[in-house]
């Protein structure tokens, strides 16, 4: 089937919409159950374990080795979200409400792409698309305080 | 890592049943083709805009748990909501622009 990079695009941002989208709905499921709230530690370890396998057993299964660069650019990547979950509860424990962090953090996060994506990838993007992305920036601040 | 470390070294465990274990693996792969998804869609779409979906996505386990859980729908979530459809509607009509701009540019070439 030959599906042009408009179509494979647009099914992909459904793809993502919903799937990362619905991959934190576990936790919410597991508050409707009553679980304790220790609970979360063991469900993330085998929510982790079950994406790193989903990713590498078929690059085990092809062989695929990863280059040097691609391995440190996936570490550089891995410490930052550390750090930036770290630095995230180590605000809301110094009592920032939540009201301030999860918009700054998120909107934060989205503005940072945004200008790399202006500024090192130099893309282009129809204004119509920028006005997507600026009214998305509200939605998502919205969305994390209401 | 890190979570199997903390798992293990809570002082009262709690221990992991079958179907918490299979949410989280459901759940998980979920994350995993999102990020797969997410990486091949900046090969050729804007970094951007991808990014800004996977955090728009945030509204879909919100819609679900009001749907399922029957939470409340405050005022400022029904502006988040429909301000995220808006979004989605004009950054899908930007791109659907962009490629028809593209095209004709290419057309005008040859």
């Amino acid at each position: 089937v030959n599906i042009s990079n408009k179509t494979l695009w647009l099914l992909l941002m459904l793809v993502i919409l919903l799937t990362n989208g619905m991959s934190a709905f576990g936790l919410r499921v597991l508050s409707g159950w009553g679980l304790p709230p220790n609970i979360k530690f063991p469900y993330l370890t085998v929510w982790f374990t079950a994406g790193f396998a989903c990713i590498g057993i078929p690059l085990l299964l092809r062989g695929v080795k990863a280059a040097r660069n691609a391995a440190g650019w996936g570490a550089l990547t891995a410490i930052l979200s550390i750090g930036g979950q770290v630095a995230m509860a180590n605000a809301l424990n110094s009592g920032l409400p939540g009201n301030i962090v999860f918009p700054v953090t998120v909107g934060g996060s989205i503005l940072v792409v945004a200008i790399a994506g202006k500024f090192f990838f130099a893309e282009k993007m129809h204004p119509l698309s920028w006005a997507g992305v600026a009214i998305g920036f509200v939605a998502v601040i919205l969305l994390s305080v209401s | 890592m890190i979570m199997l470390v903390r798992s293990l070294t809570l002082s009262n465990r709690v221990p992991l049943t079958w179907p918490v274990s299979a949410i989280a693996v459901v759940f998980g792969i979920c994350a995993a083709v999102a990020y797969l998804a997410f990486q091949r869609s900046i090969e050729f779409g804007n970094i951007t805009v991808g990014w800004l979906v996977m955090n728009l996505s945030a509204g879909v386990p919100a819609l679900v748990s009001i749907w399922l859980y029957s939470e409340k729908l405050s005022a400022l979530k029904i502006v988040a909501f429909g301000l995220a459809l808006l979004s989605l509607f004009c950054l899908f009509q930007g791109n659907r622009l962009e490629a028809g701009e593209k095209t004709a540019a290419q057309k005008a070439d040859s």
